[in-house]
């Protein structure tokens, strides 16, 4: 029976395509806009992904995004330190700074000054250069997107001298990394420089960075840090959820993309609904027949739903690839707004099931007719 | 036939793809250990952490001139090792030379003039005094002769009374001419008035104190060590004008001999958990994390307004630190006055 299934599948190819078509497009829409919002989302905790050492961040109780940060003085991290659960904890610093070219092109850039000697908060994917190069006097390294925003058409290349807050600063090295969220220039230097470069009358720091000891959870850590200082600690994990918060209460991108993906649902839906409907309707002689010669409605239903189960695994199949496709071209490159984008494996997976399960559910309303469908009609017209 | 098995093919090619693209492009999100872990403390978990500082015992000497002047001689760079007493620098001290030596001609001139007085009566003047001695005594025999002889024919009547007063007259002069004579020499026999000596010595001692007040001066303008110390910081050289008292900018700066100290900075909010006494380790910042055994010397018993240690002469308050100083303990190489350091202390 299941051959008969396919049998009547196959038989019109031109409305096999447009099943599988359909399902895949839908597939293709709901999977790249909602890996496309996921990624987004990362991007806007850029500052937290990028440090890769530390699982606690310490900051002012007024603090709610990682971007928009308040300053400390610098004696904070020995209060930190001196937390118990602590295995180490330095200083971080962020600020927007003014930086200038030799052409004397100004551009913002986005400062990150990391601790100085242990260089914990560095870019963790360096290009050119290496780490130990932030050592140097005036050393600052800069992500290739930035450094092609401010050289267009220059290759990444280091030995450049520019002026950040009218003090001298030559690169020394190219990171890559994802856009941020306000896709200025990442410029990462030590500390000490950083402050200089912003001109900071204070020696201020934006972040205690810790790490948990061995063994020790960093969400406990965190609470007992902000019990004891009266800062407010987060987890890596707790932060990043805290920020993205923010964004998706302060930004439209959850409405925006939100609405893109529910339109790919219900395109998805609709195509491949009324599709089905067709092609049941169309076929409703075959099923007549089939019933004529006294196959049940319950086999009938099963060889709809393999039928609806095949174009719809298919047209997954043929949409998340081309999603796939379009994030292996894109974001492999080293600048742009679309580097770095990924699909999440639960995205991946999510998606079929969904595709699947709407499929399953359209064919299941389309079916109706059939399974009320009078045998008698085959004998008809 | 291309359709019947050529869609799913692709199909499950693309799903390939996809899964394969899928688990490529998904970023590792995995705890790193930094390249140079930051410093954690072996103490236990009940810690103060603080910000410390070598120094060297004590304070940091802030030589300074006792007196203005125009630099003559340097006598140290940075980094001698000077004993107590050494000369560091000095000062230009012609002027002092000068005063020096019209001093010690003002004692010679005294010195001089006890002298002469102590040596008394020149021996050449003493003949004359004699030989008036001696010619007024004989001419109080002569005028004593010739008066007994008058005296005895007063009664003759052979010569008159006013002759006999006469010779009278002339022998009592001549008897106070040979007191004269006689008191004379008796002076030049018995030489210099010890009164006078007495002056003359009290003038020179006065001249010696002044020739002495000079050279003090004088050797106040050579600047000495106060104590053995190492030379932090020399920041004068000659030809230099230094002023006396306070400067902002010491001419030389010393660190007392000696293991080094370390001056830890623990935020107010923590002071109360620090302990006198309390175990600290110190870890040197830098590439190579050297660790430093501590031992507790004193807390400085005072809260005081944050000064950024970065090096800066414009002071940075943004809060308040209490200081505990411990002293280092063996001798860590490649450990400088300045250098900083994270310390743990263990609280409780």
């Amino acid at each position: 029976m299941i051959r008969v299934a396919f049998k009547i599948l196959l038989h019109d190819t031109a409305k096999y395509l447009a099943l599988v078509m359909g399902i895949a497009f839908a597939t293709l829409l709901i999977s790249q806009q909602s890996a496309i919002f996921h990624s987004v989302m990362e991007s806007s905790v850029r500052d937290i992904i990028d440090v890769t050492e530390a699982d606690i961040w310490v900051m002012k109780p007024s603090v709610e995004t990682v971007d928009q940060p308040d300053q400390m003085a610098e004696l904070t991290v020995n209060r930190v330190r001196s937390t118990a659960g602590v295995e180490w904890a330095v200083a971080y610093y962020q600020a927007v700074a003014q930086l200038r070219t030799s052409t004397g092109q100004t551009k913002s850039v986005s400062l990150i000054g990391v601790d100085d000697s242990s260089l914990v908060g560095a870019p963790p994917t360096m290009l050119l250069g290496s780490l130990s190069d932030l050592r140097r006097p005036d050393a600052v390294i800069m992500d290739a997107a930035g450094f092609a925003s401010i050289f267009p058409g220059t290759a990444p290349r280091t030995g450049d001298i520019v002026e950040i807050g009218q003090r001298r600063a030559e690169i020394v090295g190219i990171s890559h990394t994802g856009p941020s969220w306000t896709g200025l220039p990442r410029v990462h230097t030590r500390r000490s420089l950083a402050v200089e470069f912003a001109r900071e009358t204070l020696n201020p720091v934006t972040y205690v960075l810790a790490r948990s000891a061995r063994g020790g959870s960093p969400e406990e850590v965190a609470s007992v840090i902000t019990q004891n200082t009266g800062l407010l600690a987060h987890s890596r994990a707790g932060f990043k959820a805290r920020s993205q918060e923010w964004v998706l209460n302060y930004s439209g991108v959850a409405e925006n993309f939100g609405i893109t993906i529910l339109m790919g649902v219900v395109i998805g839906v609709a195509i491949v609904g009324q599709t089905f409907y067709m092609f049941s309707v169309e076929n409703l002689r075959q099923f007549a027949a089939l019933k004529a010669i006294g196959v049940s409605n319950g086999r009938i239903l099963g060889m709809i739903s393999s039928q609806a189960l095949f174009v719809s695994v298919v047209g997954y199949c043929l949409g998340i690839g081309v999603a796939s496709l379009f994030f292996a071209v894109f974001s492999p490159q080293l600048t742009g707004g679309l580097r770095g984008m990924f699909m999440d494996p639960v995205i991946f997976v999510g998606t079929g099931v969904f595709i699947v399960f709407v499929t399953l559910l359209s064919c299941v309303i389309s079916v109706r007719r059939v399974l009320t469908v009078d045998p008698a009609v085959v004998f008809r017209s | 036939m291309l359709i019947k098995f050529g869609i799913p093919i692709l199909a499950a090619v693309a799903i390939g793809f996809g899964a394969a693209t899928t688990i490529i492009l998904k970023p590792e999100d995995r705890l790193t250990t930094p390249p140079n872990p930051p410093a954690s403390t072996t103490l236990g978990t009940d810690t103060v952490a603080g910000l410390g500082e070598f120094q060297s015992p004590g304070e940091p000497i802030a030589v300074g001139s006792p007196v203005s002047g125009v630099v003559k001689a340097v006598r140290v760079v940075t980094g001698d090792t000077v004993r107590r007493g050494q000369p560091l620098f000095e000062i230009d001290d012609r002027e002092a030379l000068a005063e020096l030596n019209l001093k010690r001609q003002t004692l010679a001139a005294a010195e001089a003039r006890v002298r002469r007085l102590k040596a008394g009566t020149r021996p050449e003047d003493l003949p004359p005094a004699r030989a008036r001695v001696e010619a007024a005594s004989v001419a109080t025999e002569r005028t004593e002769d010739l008066l007994s002889r008058a005296q005895s024919l007063e009664a003759t009547g052979a010569m008159s009374r006013e002759e006999i007063r006469i010779r009278s007259f002339a022998h009592r002069v001549a008897k106070a001419e040979l007191i004269e004579a006689q008191s004379v020499l008796a002076r030049l026999e018995a030489g210099s008035w010890a009164p006078d000596i007495d002056i003359a010595e009290r003038e020179r001692d006065q001249a010696r104190a002044e020739v002495q007040q000079v050279e003090t001066e004088l050797d106040r303008l050579v600047v000495r060590a106060p104590a053995d110390a190492t030379v932090l910081r020399t920041d004068v050289r000659e030809g230099e004008f230094v002023q006396a008292g306070e400067s902002l900018r010491p001419p030389i700066v010393l660190a007392r001999a000696g293991g080094l100290e370390v001056r830890v900075q623990v935020d107010e909010e923590d002071a109360s958990r620090v302990r006198p006494g309390a175990p600290a380790e110190g870890f040197v910042r830098g590439r190579e994390r050297v660790k430093v055994e501590l031992e507790f010397l004193r807390i400085e018993p005072r809260v005081v307004p944050k000064t950024s240690i970065t090096g800066s002469t414009t002071e940075r308050v943004d809060t308040r630190v209490l200081f505990v100083v411990y002293r280092v303990v063996g001798s860590p190489e490649q450990v400088y006055v300045g250098q900083k350091l994270d310390v743990f202390i263990r609280a409780g």
